[in-house]
């Protein structure tokens, strides 16, 4: 309780911090947030207390996006990941005025268009999530542990290509996630995310 | 289907022309030294492709010699990039016209009349868009009067190549680094023979090993700052290896790291 507290401040305060975002340390308490899906329901992280839950960013129009997609690599592991009961948010953070911005329906379409296995998929338009955890591309991942702290941060795989992971020897989500449930640290707790920018 | 040149477009625009100029050789003559492919550029004014690391987001070009087992392409080399973006995504790339640089060795015969160069690429400006192509070379095509304009465009863009650090002092350099509570580490470069404050930016090479916060890069007086975060917990930092800027210039540096 007191974990989600502090979370709670934390998200207050966010909106008080200075230009530049604070870069997450894995390791710390992952902020709680609160997002509508594109049913309009409010979720948040905090819904998922005691659950491992996975924040996927993502802008529909971006090709490193479309490529994970193409592939059917994101949709493989949401699938993979939600059969063992974590949570896989996807959250777009693209503002409003962006030639990429997709309205909920839009949103809603596309995804259902690319059978995406994600557990609820949540709009960031005022991007306050988005600098919360100072996501910089999509795709960016994060894993947050059953215990609220932050566990990996960083690229979905190894492919850094528009490829969708077809080239990758290792998805850090994968592994990440792996080592967690089997008791271990999570070896590769950081990696440097790649893709487009997100469109603050 | 391929064609000598390359158009790549959006809404009916073209943003990025694409051609291959070389140096190096001439119909006829069989080059005794590596030659080399320049990659030619032409960007849409607001768009631009990236350099070898690109940054917080973005993707560096990569090119590929087809139909010629006889050609070996080395590493492509990048001309020095610039900042490009917002305060908290930082990215390093090309803006209006770039030449990245591909040198070949011929390992037998001669080289052949015909072979193609695959390319891709990234190009963003407020959306980002990939591009793959491949494009033909013929040998014929080298007329005396391409060969002149080919070298002139290649002498320009090799001269923004960066420049081994060594002619500017920065290899005498050394870089510690302290642990912070967040796991993350803070490292200093500190140049032993350089004019103070003449340096006026870092950026560092792609890193394996390590997550750089590349907004963090600070220049003082006294040399180079940035905090950057071990992909896996612990790891030591060895070196440190990046472009020095020195106005538009950048430096080829590689400085030994350990821990304070």
């Amino acid at each position: 309780m007191k974990l989600w507290t502090i979370a709670t401040l934390l998200l207050v305060s966010a909106s008080f911090i200075a230009a530049r975002p604070v870069t997450l340390a894995v390791g710390s308490p992952a902020p709680d947030f609160s997002l509508q899906n594109l049913e309009g329901k409010t979720i948040k992280l905090s819904d998922f207390k005691g659950k491992i839950v996975v924040l996927e960013w993502i802008n529909p129009g971006c090709p490193f996006v479309k490529g994970q997609y193409g592939s059917g690599n994101m949709q493989s592991i949401q699938k993979e990941m939600t059969a063992k009961g974590i949570i896989w948010l996807t959250i777009n953070s693209t503002r409003p005025d962006h030639p990429e911005a997709f309205d909920a329906t839009k949103s809603k379409a596309i995804l259902g268009e690319w059978k995406s296995n994600a557990t609820d998929n949540l709009m960031d338009e005022d991007r306050t999530v988005g600098h919360l955890f100072n996501a910089k591309t999509t795709p960016n991942m994060f894993v947050i542990g059953a215990d609220g702290m932050l566990r990996y941060s960083g690229a979905i795989d190894d492919d850094r290509s528009t490829d969708g992971g077809k080239k990758a020897s290792v998805n850090y989500i994968r592994q990440a996630i792996g080592e967690m449930m089997s008791g271990k640290e999570v070896s590769v707790t950081t990696t440097a995310s790649y893709g487009c920018s997100v469109k603050y | 289907m391929s064609s000598e040149l390359f158009a790549q477009t959006y809404k009916d625009h073209q943003i990025v022309f694409a051609s291959v100029a070389t140096s190096g050789i001439t119909p006829g003559i069989t080059p005794t030294k590596p030659f080399t492919l320049g990659i030619h550029l032409k960007i849409e004014p607001g768009w631009h492709t990236y350099w070898k690391n690109p940054g917080d987001a973005g993707l560096p070009l990569t090119a590929e010699i087809l139909g010629a087992p006889n050609l070996l392409a080395g590493a492509l080399r990048f001309p020095t990039p610039h900042k490009i973006g917002t305060t908290d995504i930082v990215t390093y790339g090309y803006e209006d016209e770039v030449v990245y640089s591909l040198p070949v060795r011929l390992l037998s015969g001669t080289v052949p009349k015909h072979f193609r160069i695959k390319l891709t690429w990234l190009v963003c400006k407020d959306v980002c868009l990939p591009a793959e192509t491949t494009l033909d070379f013929y040998l014929d095509s080298l007329t005396s009067d391409r060969v002149k304009d080919d070298q002139k465009l290649l002498d320009r863009w090799t001269a923004r190549l960066p420049q081994p650090g060594a002619g500017f002092n920065l290899d005498k350099a050394a870089a510690t680094y302290s642990l912070q509570k967040d796991g993350s580490i803070r490292v200093f470069a500190k140049f032993f023979e350089i004019v103070s404050g003449i340096i006026t930016d870092f950026y560092p090479d792609p890193s394996d090993d390590f997550t750089i916060d590349l907004a963090s890069v600070k220049v003082t007086d006294e040399g180079i700052s940035m905090s950057m975060t071990p992909n896996k917990p612990g790891t030591p930092l060895t070196h440190l290896s990046g472009i020095v800027m020195i106005g538009t210039s950048g430096y080829e540096v590689d400085i030994p790291a350990s821990k304070q």
